[in-house]
């Protein structure tokens, strides 16, 4: 009994140590913040409620317009899934935040933080009070200082109302008014950046001055800060790329695709700014080297003031969320090298090894399907150790990538027994032989025998034969010096580690049997003509989510239109729903309330699944590719089966001047008259509708209708594209036949 | 069999053959029935020796059962009626001096405008181009049209006392005249039909259409217009050609091109 409770201790202890280890992306809590449920409208009127009527016409009319743009635009971003709250991170840099604020109660109660899950290095501050800040920062800055400085000089851009100014004299400068009369496009440009300049030095200056230097953070980090600015387009790290990383008992990658001499980190301070919204660090470095001069007397200030425990601990979740920031915006190579440095220090995670084994089959995907370069940096802007990885994908063949990529793949399935890798090995098998038909060196044994059987002789030996023994020993030599070539081949090596597994080996002939089938029926279809293919899915039922209808005038939106039509597009699914008999739930982030954050979490997963789906992907051409958030998403995948997209663009054009012209031409004949006045009254008009539903648990599309019309977007053909979606969705295949 | 017969035979078949594609229709409707009016204009397009170019404009009333039969196209059978309103004031001859036959001229005009009513039965393919489903949206179609019209062909005569030679005993009163009905005549076309057109919807029931329509005659070896040889005879006030040219044409130029307006409805 007691050596049972010891094993159960001990298996207990083992279970809790693995999931320690395991990364839990990051995700919201608590209730939701009103910011995200009050509708954009609604903020909209309360802002437009404050402008002066006593102003002028263009004066209100611009104001207008910056709260109908700025209030649609930040929601977006709000419900987008991309903007956390309530997590540890939104929380920690609230207590800065709030720290910071601490002299202006005011302002406390006004200024909202969130973190937004993006790799770039930056912060921004809008009208509404709302602070963002990146991952991609809280992973870069060194101590909680520099963010204290960073959130300082983002506060003083509330302020002072940066935004709306620099918005009205954009729009001064773009109509030539008061002291932007008469100026050239190129003086305009320069006009537009130098406004922007002086703000951001305002707000340097001002966020020491009122902000930074009341508390009791560190001086010198504000410098330090322009450090972490300057080389903010480097990875979080410099560890020099190991060349064995990928070796093993049998298999040595050639240490010739490796560069051999780096390019230098040539960042410097005093770049030219005149085509920047912002100053260069050097001017910004002298401005505050000036204030501190002036100061009377110097404190040494602290670096932590919350807790040092729980930045590291933030940094630590930022850093492990920039691995998958980085799939998601399809930069693998970053991704990569991201995770090559995290798994240093944190080998055992299965999370980083789920993102470094996603990266290796992003690179064999993209260069099987489509082109590398898509998600690989060039490596003229590559500096530092990062550029070992771009080259090294570069260099290696496109077979080798995916040799490569499952045999990593399948090494964590084999110590972790997660499907996900599983998953991922298997699907680039099946590449591996669709692509490439070297599949005989894979069977080095036999290479290796027939090595074995052949012996050389000399010259005399040979003409001593006689004429069929010639023969037969020139054949044997043939075959020998081919294999010799072949023997030469590090990469037949590749998988012998592997094939000793019976399960590898049976999905290795399962994904080549499935490989030559397919090839074989893609022969047979391009020789027959192709069968016509009826869509009847025979679902029931099917999630869509977020629905949207987005009105355009000259490639322009108008928000407050997009609203109102969206709500005639949701009764329209509604009805034909009930018409098809087709269950639809609809996943909207404006239908939830405050306590609903797990329905939140669940629309923001998704949301971020299909961020990356249609970075991946194209309305038009959709290709075979798995999402790296698939893993994410298994647990939802039960309850929601069928996710769907559905939306409606449309877009009205002012007809060009050439068509103006050509009707007043055709007007001379007298009769074509109507014509000309409904071209000069009129606008053309575009509209695209679109559904797309997918099997979340492959991770896969399943039906796609995208149609693009040149006509209004009137109510019946918008019923016809839904009707004819929902139809073929539901209809039973054995329907399809009777019809 | 009569090749209407034969036609009604192969649009019904066509019409209730199982389709082998998916039918979406409109929220789940595919049958559409409708009227259409087709307007073309008076203009007689071929030459006819005579000042006889210019009719009232005449209309096609059309009754139509539409069914779509696959996810962009459906078949249309036409049930169609054409009124030709001919004015008989067109063929009094051009070379006569009408002043000096008032009678004659008298007893032609006061004589009502001729009605001739042809029956046109058409069977069509409609194919709703893509982005559209049927049965709305742009569409062309292309078929076959049939045209029936029986008339009596008409004369004038002189009463038995009068003689009609103009130099020596001209008719003196109207009732020496006497509208004589002579043979039944019959004009049977068929046509190849093309057209284009766009249709639209209200309140998810009511569809218009509006498009043109045109249609080649097919070349037919013999031809039922019995006294096609006429000759044209300046001698007499009444030109007996141009009529019945004029009622030859004004059958086929309704046809040869038209526009077409219609109201229809969804019913399942």
């Amino acid at each position: 009994m007691r050596l049972f409770f010891f094993i159960f201790i001990l298996f207990h202890i083992n279970l809790s140590l693995s999931s320690q280890n395991d990364y839990v992306p990051l995700k919201c809590k608590g209730t939701i913040p009103s910011d995200f449920l009050t509708s954009s409208k609604e903020k909209y009127l309360q802002d437009k409620s404050k402008i002066n009527k006593n102003e002028r016409n263009r004066i209100r009319k611009n104001k207008n317009d910056f709260y109908i743009y700025t209030n649609y635009k930040i929601d977006f971003l709000l419900r987008s899934g991309m903007v956390l709250f309530g997590d540890e991170t939104t929380k920690y840099v609230n207590s800065v935040g709030q720290y910071v604020l601490n002299n202006y109660p005011d302002l406390k109660d006004k200024i909202r933080f969130y973190v937004v899950k993006s790799p770039e290095v930056n912060a921004f501050s809008t009208y509404q009070g709302i602070i963002f800040v990146n991952l991609g920062l809280l992973a870069q800055v060194e101590n909680e200082a520099q963010l204290a400085y960073i959130l300082s000089h983002e506060i003083i851009h509330y302020k002072n109302e940066h935004i709306i100014k620099s918005y009205l004299n954009t729009k001064d400068i773009i109509s030539g008014r008061g002291k932007y009369n008469n100026l050239s496009l190129n003086q305009d440009k320069r006009a537009y950046f130098n406004y922007s300049k002086t703000q951001e030095m305002e707000a340097d200056s001002q966020g020491l001055k009122d902000f930074y230097l009341k508390t009791d953070y560190d001086i010198n980090e504000v410098l330090n800060v322009f450090d972490v600015l300057l080389y903010s387009y480097l990875p979080i790290d410099e560890i020099p790329f190991d060349t064995t990383y990928f070796n093993d008992k049998y298999f040595i990658l050639p240490t010739k695709r490796f560069k051999k001499k780096l390019s230098q980190i040539s960042a410097i301070e005093d770049y030219d700014d005149t085509k920047s919204t912002h100053p260069n660090i050097k001017k910004r470095r002298t401005k505050i080297y000036d204030i501190i001069a002036d100061l009377d007397n110097i404190k040494k200030g602290k670096k932590y003031i919350i807790s040092e425990q729980k930045f590291k601990d933030v940094q630590k979740k930022a850093r492990f969320e920039m691995s998958q920031l980085y799939l998601t915006n399809t930069q693998y190579d970053k991704s990569f090298y991201n995770t090559y440095i995290l798994l240093q220090k944190y080998p055992n995670s299965i999370y980083l090894k789920k993102k470094m084994a996603y990266a290796l089959y992003g690179f064999s995907k993209y260069s099987n399907y489509k082109n590398l370069s898509d998600v690989i940096t060039s490596e003229r802007k590559c500096e530092g150790e990062i550029q070992q990885i771009p080259h090294l994908f570069r260099k290696l063949k496109r077979i080798n990538k995916t040799e490569l990529a499952i045999k990593y793949a399948w090494q964590q399935y084999e110590k972790t027994n997660d499907n996900y890798f599983k998953t991922l090995a298997t699907d680039l098998m099946y590449d591996l032989f669709k692509f490439d038909s070297k599949t005989s060196s894979y069977f080095i044994k036999i290479i290796k025998a027939q090595k074995d059987t052949f012996k050389e002789i000399s010259q005399e030996e040979y003409l001593k034969l006689s004429k069929y023994q010639k023969i037969k020993y020139d054949k044997q030599k043939n075959i020998y010096s081919k294999n010799k070539d072949k023997s030469n081949d590090v990469w037949q090596y590749v998988f012998v580690t592997q094939r000793k597994n019976d399960e590898f080996n049976k999905e290795f002939i399962a994904a080549y049997n499935k490989a030559t089938k397919d090839k074989a029926d893609e022969e047979e279809i391009y020789t027959r003509k192709k069968k016509k293919k009826y869509i009847a899915l025979a679902i029931d039922t099917i999630t869509i989510i977020n629905p949207s209808y987005d009105v355009y005038t000259d490639d322009k939106k108008d928000y407050l239109k997009s609203d109102k039509y969206k709500n005639i597009f949701i009764n329209a699914i509604n009805k034909n729903a009930q018409r098809t008999k087709l269950t639809i739930e609809q996943l909207d982030i404006n239908k939830l309330d405050a306590s609903q954050v797990d329905k939140f979490n669940q629309i923001s997963t998704f949301n971020y699944w299909l961020y990356e789906y249609f970075n991946q992907q194209n309305y038009d051409d959709i290709w075979n590719i798995i999402p790296s958030q698939q893993d994410n998403i298994k647990n939802l995948t039960k309850e929601y089966k069928h996710l769907a997209i559905t939306g409606v663009i449309t877009n009205d054009y002012t007809r060009s001047n050439g068509v103006k012209t050509g009707s007043i031409f055709l007007s001379l004949l007298i009769i074509p008259i109507p014509y000309a006045i409904y071209v000069f009254t009129t606008k053309s008009h575009y509209t695209s509708y679109y559904i797309i539903l997918f099997d979340m648990q492959k991770g896969k599309y399943l039906y796609k209708k995208v149609n693009h019309l040149k006509t209004n977007d009137y109510k019946y053909i918008l019923n016809l594209n839904i009707y004819d979606a929902f139809y073929k969705i539901k209809l039973k295949p054995k329907d399809s036949k009777k019809s | 069999m009569k090749i209407t017969t034969y036609i009604m035979i192969i649009s019904f078949v066509l019409f209730f053959v199982p389709s082998k594609s998916q039918i979406t229709g409109y929220m789940g409707k595919t049958f559409e029935i409708s009227y259409t009016n087709q307007i073309s204009s008076g203009i007689i397009l071929p030459k006819i020796e005579t000042s006889a170019f210019f009719n009232k404009p005449s209309d096609i009333n059309s009754f139509r059962l539409e069914k779509a039969i696959s996810k962009h196209s459906s078949l249309l059978i036409n049930f169609g009626i054409l009124n030709n309103q001919i004015s008989k004031n067109n063929f009094i001859n051009c070379n006569y001096d009408i002043n000096l036959n008032k009678v004659y001229y008298d007893a032609i005009t006061n004589k009502n405008d001729l009605i001739v009513r042809s029956k046109i039965f058409s069977i069509k393919h409609i194919v709703y181009i893509k982005g559209w489903n049927t049965p709305l949206g742009l569409y062309f179609s292309y078929g076959l049209s049939a045209i029936f019209t029986n008339y009596n062909n008409f004369d004038f005569e002189l009463n038995e006392n009068c003689n009609d030679n103009y130099y020596y005993s001209s008719p003196s009163n109207i009732s020496d005249i006497k509208n004589v009905t002579k043979d039944n005549i019959n004009i049977n076309k068929t046509f190849v039909d093309f057209s284009m057109g766009k249709k639209w919807i209200l309140t998810n029931f009511i569809t218009f259409h509006l498009g043109f329509n045109t249609s080649l005659t097919l070349p037919k070896p013999n031809n039922n217009v019995t006294n096609k040889t006429t000759t044209c005879d300046s001698y007499y006030l009444f030109d007996k050609t141009s009529y019945q040219k004029t009622i030859r044409y004004s059958v086929s130029n309704p046809m040869f091109f038209n526009i077409e307006a219609g109201i229809g409805f969804l019913i399942f």
